[in-house]
């Protein structure tokens, strides 16, 4: 992959990215913003549930721990909405505890990224995510 | 509860044995000499007694010896004289001698015997008797003992129910023999005399003849089935010639033991036994015996009476104070013990409640101690458990600002758009936010060793994911250091293990994040292997090498193999001490081969199954 082609591989995606720590938030957006996707984002899971409402985004990246709504409530209440059952959400974990990453498949999250987010290795990072998700590697540019 | 229960039972017995001992020693020390004298005493008084009982038999013996000596006597006498006057007038016989035989009291028949051995006269009490009826004694004893100028004595026969003898005496004038007198005499007189004679309730006295045989005996025995009584020992001492026996103690012939002794009757052949039973005899002496005894006893009693009061005056204050020892001991350390006297007791007693009040001190003291401990303990994990909140707090609160500018950077620097001044600020920026993180990270992690709040929790693991997860993340850093990263993963080894995964990942992670550290040429490889119920991690590097001097040295707290390399390779030389650590808590090890200039190889081991391991112990 060339460095232009990597700008735009996510080019026409709509990710939202909740996470109740702005900075965090922030390098999250400017990252995916970076490899072309269209970035939503809430601050937490009631935002995030109420954006997803609205945009139906493609992709939901959720951070696990967040004050009022958490990642697993927000999780359930996704499913709960048959519009919304079908979008992939992906876990969001500070650090590997025990059981967090069997816990977080078995809930329903599609995969899962390690905080925090490192721009370097970020679009590998990325790519092996979206293994776990069939129906939208089949949306990337050059497949 | 149950140690003072053992005790009260030990401590009694104790004393009962010291009380015991005490006796015992009294006992011997008043006894000994006790029973010394009393056997003397005894034994002395036993042989005087004996003695004297010895000589009372023979000095009665020798009594009635004397009264048959003198019953003989006195017959031999009259028969002499009778002879004497019958030789003389022997013409005129019949005129006198039957009334002689008649108005004597022994004389029973007198047979007048001439030189020749004819007979010449034979007297009863019913007269003379007839001529045709004189023998010819001159083949009998009764003849030729006499005409040799003994005295005769026949054996004793029974007549009438009474024994009687014959006795026949020469009759000799101025040495000229006249003829021989003859008298059938009966024994009544001796033999009453003998018979009469009572030694004690049973004793009795008998007469023998120069073999043996009987001639008087208390209860009647014909001597013609009467035993010999030569066998016995007294009589045999005679017949073997001694005038008067030794006193013996022996079976008689009816088999009953018996005290005896015998003489020899003076001028007679005639032996007197006397003997009474040996238990009669002797029961005196046994009675004396007895009553010694009895006074031993009672004054063995006496004794232990008195031993017994006095070992209890020495144990019975001890006993008191045991007790009030045992009151203390059992904790009522403000009890006392009474002190009496001024013996050595007291001065125990004394010292036992001085113990006892310093005891009651140094307890006080170790209660206040100890309580202040308590408070201390309690303050101290107070600490602790705000030290690792705070901990954990911080190692938040510090990542998440830092992370936050790493974040930045790396996306400034991923933009080609910067000055090449700011580039470099900005990698530097970058570089130090990076070992900051470094740092915080193996200080949290160390402090999580340190508190043992690193939980090791086995669980199935597939192996081949993990190491795939730790590839991807650390595929970066090789890239970035063009160093060749490869993994290879030995077909033995099983999809599952059962390992902590948090534990095993940082062990790897620490160890490849090290060997791309110190390597700047070449490659780092991650090997995999089974061995038995072990899995072998190998991480290898074409790095500069650790000497074999401090081979061991890097797995202690921080300490890198050079001590400069710190400042150049970030960290504070925790990661080694941390992955050893996470080993031996996973029940393997690590090690390192290392050749300077060649490279490095740590070797970890581990079991395929801690799981099995942990749940088996």
């Amino acid at each position: 992959m060339t460095s232009e082609s990597q700008e735009t591989v996510f080019s026409g995606w709509s990710v939202l990215v909740i996470d109740d720590e702005p900075d965090s938030l922030r390098i999250a957006e400017l990252l995916l913003k970076r490899y072309g996707a269209q970035v939503l984002t809430a601050l937490n899971g009631h935002e995030g549930l109420l954006a997803a409402q609205i945009h139906l985004p493609q992709l939901i990246i959720a951070d696990l721990s967040m004050p009022g709504m958490d990642g697993w409530q927000m999780l359930a209440a996704l499913q709960q909405d048959t519009r919304l059952r079908t979008i992939p959400v992906v876990a969001l974990t500070a650090h590997a505890m025990h059981g967090d990453r069997e816990r977080t498949l078995a809930a329903g999250f599609r995969s899962y990224l390690t905080k925090p987010l490192k721009p370097r290795t970020f679009l590998q990072d990325f790519l092996l995510v979206l293994q776990d998700i069939p129906e939208l590697s089949t949306l990337l540019k050059g497949n | 509860m149950d140690r003072s229960g053992r005790y009260s039972l030990s401590l009694p017995g104790r004393f009962n044995s010291l009380n015991q001992r005490l006796i015992v020693w009294f006992l011997l020390t008043a006894l000994a000499p006790l029973a010394l004298s009393s056997w003397l005493n005894s034994r002395s008084t036993y042989q005087l007694m004996e003695r004297e009982l010895h000589d009372c038999q023979q000095e009665i013996a020798r009594l009635v010896g004397q009264q048959m000596h003198e019953f003989v006597e006195n017959v031999t006498l009259n028969l002499h004289q009778v002879g004497y006057i019958a030789f003389q007038a022997s013409q005129t016989l019949d005129s006198w001698l039957p009334d002689f035989v008649a108005s004597g009291q022994f004389f029973r028949l007198l047979r007048i015997i001439g030189v020749d051995g004819q007979e010449v006269a034979r007297v009863s009490a019913a007269g003379l008797a007839d001529t045709r009826y004189l023998q010819d004694v001159s083949a009998e004893e009764i003849y030729f003992r006499p005409l040799r100028g003994e005295t005769y004595f026949s054996t004793v026969r029974m007549n009438d129910g009474q024994p009687r003898i014959d006795i026949a005496v020469p009759i000799t004038e101025n040495s000229t023999l006249l003829g021989i007198i003859a008298a059938q005499i009966t024994l009544e007189r001796p033999w009453q005399v003998v018979t009469a004679i009572q030694l004690g309730a049973n004793g009795q006295a008998y007469l023998l003849d120069r073999r043996g045989n009987l001639i008087t005996y208390r209860g009647l025995i014909p001597t013609t089935i009467a035993p010999s009584f030569a066998p016995l020992p007294p009589v045999r001492e005679i017949i073997a010639g001694a005038a008067e026996s030794q006193v013996y103690i022996y079976d008689d012939h009816l088999g009953n033991e018996v005290l005896g002794s015998a003489v020899l009757v003076a001028n007679t052949d005639w032996i007197l036994v006397i003997e009474r039973p040996a238990a009669e005899a002797y029961d005196a002496l046994w009675q004396a015996r007895n009553n010694e005894l009895l006074v031993a006893l009672l004054m063995l009693g006496l004794v232990l009476v008195l031993a017994w009061l006095l070992a209890r005056q020495i144990t019975h204050p001890l006993e008191t104070r045991r007790a009030a020892a045992r009151r203390i001991e059992s904790g009522d350390l403000a009890s006392s013990i009474p002190v009496r006297g001024a013996d050595e007791i007291a001065d125990v007693a004394q010292a036992f409640n001085a113990m006892a009040l310093r005891l009651d001190m140094r307890i006080r003291e170790i209660n206040e101690k100890n309580a202040a401990l308590r408070l201390a303990t309690i303050r101290t994990e107070e600490a602790m458990r705000l030290k690792d909140e705070f901990l954990a707090v911080m190692s938040h609160e510090l990542r998440t600002p830092l992370n936050a500018i790493l974040g930045y950077t790396g996306i400034m620097l991923m933009e080609t758009a910067l000055p090449e001044k700011e580039q470099q600020m900005i990698e530097r920026i970058e570089a130090n936010g990076e070992r900051l993180l470094a740092l915080i990270t193996e200080m949290l992690d160390l402090s999580r060793i340190e508190a043992q709040r690193w939980h090791i929790v086995p669980a199935p693991l597939l192996l081949r994911a993990v190491i795939g997860r730790l590839y991807n993340e650390l595929a970066a850093l090789a890239q970035e250091k063009k160093l060749d990263f490869t993994v290879s993963i030995a077909e033995d080894v099983p999809q599952t293990v059962y390992l902590d995964e948090d534990a095993l990942t940082k062990i790897l992670g620490n160890l490849l994040i090290n060997a791309f550290k110190f390597t700047d040429f070449g490659a780092v490889q991650l090997e995999v292997q089974a061995q038995q119920q072990q899995v072998l991690f190998f991480v290898r590097d074409t790095g500069r090498g650790i000497p074999i001097h401090l081979q061991e040295v890097i797995f202690e707290r921080f300490r890198q193999a050079d001590s400069s390399s710190t400042r150049a390779h970030g960290g504070l030389g925790l990661g080694l001490s941390i992955v050893r650590h996470l080993c031996s808590a996973m029940r393997g090890s690590v090690r390192v081969e290392s050749v300077v200039g060649q490279g490095s190889t740590f070797v970890v081991t581990l079991p395929l199954n801690l799981l099995a391991l942990v749940e088996t112990v």
